[in-house]
């Protein structure tokens, strides 16, 4: 038989039509993806197909039959991969469960199931990184911004996660790789797409913050045992860029320089906090300004 | 002093404290308050020295009335000191937070004055977040040893994960190191967070929104190298933690030579490879349903450097090996060493379909390095392969005895053959 590759639009319902074509047609590609990126071999046959919304729920709602609640979600979760033969595993992968069912599915050692096992897990891990690394500043209009550049489009998979926790501050989780915004206005959030971005600036006590935060990651490290290679596999280093703790602060570097401590005895410390008798939360402070000065 | 200096100070003060997780309580947000919890937790950051950094570690002071040996907050040591008040302190967790730097606050504190008016300044700060900010993130707080019931009731009302340090693994050590901390002030708020989170369980049937005790359970922690306690000793206590006391977690920390005491252990501070093979024993006993006496006896009481426990027990147990990977059940399964949980459930589910081979396995993700030894594939084991100790143990540790330094011994010495030896053939599976 001829090799046929199906050219479809760049999208999870191109691969759904893709999906209904190829048993309409009685077909089996071996390629399917957008006419971009394509590269047809020696002979082969290329098919243009259309997308259709009813033809594509109609595969969606097949596949979920087949295999079960929660498997639409995991498909779609594919799809946002950036992998170049992204439209083609998904093919692969439904057409599989569609010939042989459920069980296809189980057999994780399957070169199919395991390419389709393989981008999910790229995607999603991810896209907890990205709960775990993205950082967030207030800006001077009150809005908390933060810029990821994910290799796949996660944004959608991140956001409710800050919604959900976040939810008294307005948020932009911006993504300038895929052009793409979330946005929380307190209500509700949505995605638009942004080629530009204009970002207020942050504000004073942003600055002072990030401060904090990067003297407190400095400071939390246990000297003696620094051990880069342990932190490069669980914080690779794509993130750092984005992230406050990376970031240069002149007077942080200033201050490493000439640094001063104020080393106290901490006996007569003690004394002084010992013999004072008052409230919880009368001036502590205060208190201990005094010890130190 | 400035905000930012009392921060690295009492940082530096929190720092040995190992445990940094945010597990156990499934919290959604809520419309309106700051803040969720995740049942498996979420790192936020790596430090230089590889350890995960999920909530803002600090004291609220390190001004301490003890000084016990080991640490670097005693009363004896010449460190800077200072204090934050509970505003200061919730200010920055909500500012921290916002920022999604962190996944909430751990507590702990030297003792002031004493330990009940110590913990006082903790739940305050505690009650602060959870009552004026409305902050729903996670809080670890450390009980001190020798607070009252009361104080310990109330913090565990408020935290999520509450813990007291165990700080040495026997009592010997700990009346030698730390004679203010007599084992009675540790084991029993430990035991009485137990029966406060066992409650949970009956109240909430009671009452559908009682509030929880520390819903995220207790944890502790000890440290090793600093005493001669073995290796043994420590797993059987870790052990009995996890049975009598339903703790969720043991942390074991590798002594640092931060004291001067001629009680302590000079020079050098302990491998971290006793800690790491610590914490592989500790997974057995806690996730894979090891006992602590098959790991360790009393005759060996100390863990294999060159070998993890897991393989070490294996090549102690050939007589119940090689298993047959599509034949046998889970906890068989879990046993076999380059096996774990993941893998062994991968292969359960992908089995149901047909047998796997060992070309199936390595596309699982299977350790075939290790767990080759120990399987066979439909009755075949793998070619190439000797099923025999020495010949076993000789390839598992032949990546550690070639490791140049970090190791404190040579490399093992061998029996001349004149037979070269059978090389491993299992492709790029290191």
């Amino acid at each position: 038989m001829e090799s046929i590759a199906y050219i479809i639009d760049d999208s999870l319902e191109g691969v759904l039509c893709a999906v209904f074509a190829a048993y309409e047609r009685k077909e089996r590609p071996v390629e399917v993806g957008p006419e971009q990126g394509m590269q047809l071999a020696f002979g082969q046959e290329a098919v243009k197909i259309f997308s259709d919304s009813v033809k594509a729920e109609r595969v969606a709602a097949g596949f979920e039959r087949k295999l079960g609640r929660g498997a639409y979600a995991r498909l779609w979760t594919c799809a946002l991969s950036s992998d170049p033969d992204r439209h083609s595993i998904l093919y692969r992968y439904m057409r599989g469960v569609f010939d042989t069912g459920r069980r296809f599915a189980l057999n994780l050692a399957h070169d199919d199931v395991l390419a389709y096992e393989k981008i999910h897990k790229a995607v999603s891990s991810e896209a907890h990184y990205h709960k775990e690394f993205a950082r967030f500043s207030e800006m001077e209009n009150g809005v908390y911004y933060s810029k990821i550049t994910p290799k796949n489009n996660i944004i959608s998979l991140v956001m409710p996660h800050f919604v959900e926790r976040f939810s008294i501050q307005p948020m932009l989780l911006h993504d300038p790789v895929h052009e793409l915004c979330a946005v929380y206005d307190m209500k509700s959030w949505y995605l638009i797409a942004t080629s530009e971005l204009n970002v207020p600036a942050p504000t004073a006590e942003e600055k002072d913050y990030r401060r904090l935060w990067k003297r407190f990651y400095d400071a939390i490290c246990v000297e003696g045992r620094e051990n880069p290679k342990c932190r490069r596999t669980h914080l690779p280093m794509r993130y750092w860029k984005n992230m406050t703790e990376f970031q240069h602060y002149p007077e942080e570097e200033n201050r490493k320089q000439d640094k001063v401590r104020n080393v106290l005895g901490d006996q007569s410390g003690m004394a002084m906090l010992l013999t004072e008798e008052q409230g919880l939360l009368s001036g502590l402070s205060g208190r201990y300004k005094n010890i130190s000065d | 002093m400035e905000l930012i200096d009392k921060l690295e100070i009492l940082v530096d003060g929190a720092k040995y404290d190992v445990a940094c997780t945010s597990s156990g309580v499934d919290r959604p947000g809520e419309k309106g308050k700051l803040g969720s919890t995740i049942a498996a937790g979420i790192c936020h950051s790596f430090a230089g020295d590889g350890r995960c950094i999920s909530l803002l570690k600090v004291l609220m002071t390190n001004y301490c009335i003890y000084d016990c040996k080991y640490c670097v907050n005693r009363r004896s040591n010449d460190v800077p000191r200072a204090a934050l008040t509970p505003k200061e302190l919730a200010d920055l967790v909500i500012g921290f937070y916002r920022r999604n730097y962190i996944e909430g606050l751990f507590l702990s504190s030297g003792v002031i004055k004493n330990p009940d008016y110590t913990m006082e300044h903790m739940c305050e700060s505690i009650r602060l977040l959870r009552e004026e900010y409305g902050f729903l993130g996670y809080i670890h707080a450390k009980a001190i040893p020798g607070a009252s019931r009361e104080m310990i009731s109330r913090i565990g009302m408020m935290a999520d994960r509450v813990s007291v340090n165990l700080e040495l693994p026997s009592e010997e050590s700990l009346s030698l190191l730390c004679p203010d901390k007599p084992k009675q002030n540790i084991l029993g708020p430990m035991r009485q967070i137990r029966d406060g989170i066992r409650e949970n369980s009956s109240d909430m049937v009671l009452y559908r929104h009682a509030p929880k005790f520390a819903p995220g359970g207790q944890a502790t922690q000890m440290i090793i190298g600093a005493t001669p306690d073995t290796d043994y000793q420590i797993m059987r206590l870790a052990q009995g933690l996890y049975k009598k006391y339903a703790l969720k977690r043991v942390f074991y920390s590798a002594y640092i030579p931060i004291g001067t005491s001629a009680l302590l252990p000079k020079g050098q501070a302990v491998p971290l490879l006793r800690e790491h093979r610590l914490y592989q024993a500790d997974w057995l006993v806690r996730v894979y349903g090891f006992d602590a006496e098959e790991i360790l006896t009393e005759k060996h009481p100390s863990l294999d450097p060159l070998l993890d426990p897991k393989c070490n027990w294996a090549l102690n147990n050939l007589d119940l090996f090689p298993v047959d990977i599509n034949r046998v059940d889970m906890d068989t399964l879990i046993r076999v060493p380059g096996i774990g949980v993941r893998g062994a459930q991968k292969i359960m589910t992908a089995r149901r379909v047909g047998p796997l081979g060992f070309d199936a396995l390595k596309k699982l993700g299977i350790v075939l390095k290790r767990a080759a030894y120990f399987i066979t594939c439909s009755g075949k084991y793998m070619p190439g392969l000797k099923f025999d100790h020495s010949f076993i143990y000789n390839n598992l540790t032949a990546d550690a005895r070639l490791r140049p330094a970090g190791l404190p011994f040579g490399p093992v010495a061998q029996q001349l053959s004149l037979y070269p030896p059978p090389t491993l053939m299992l492709g790029g599976s290191s």
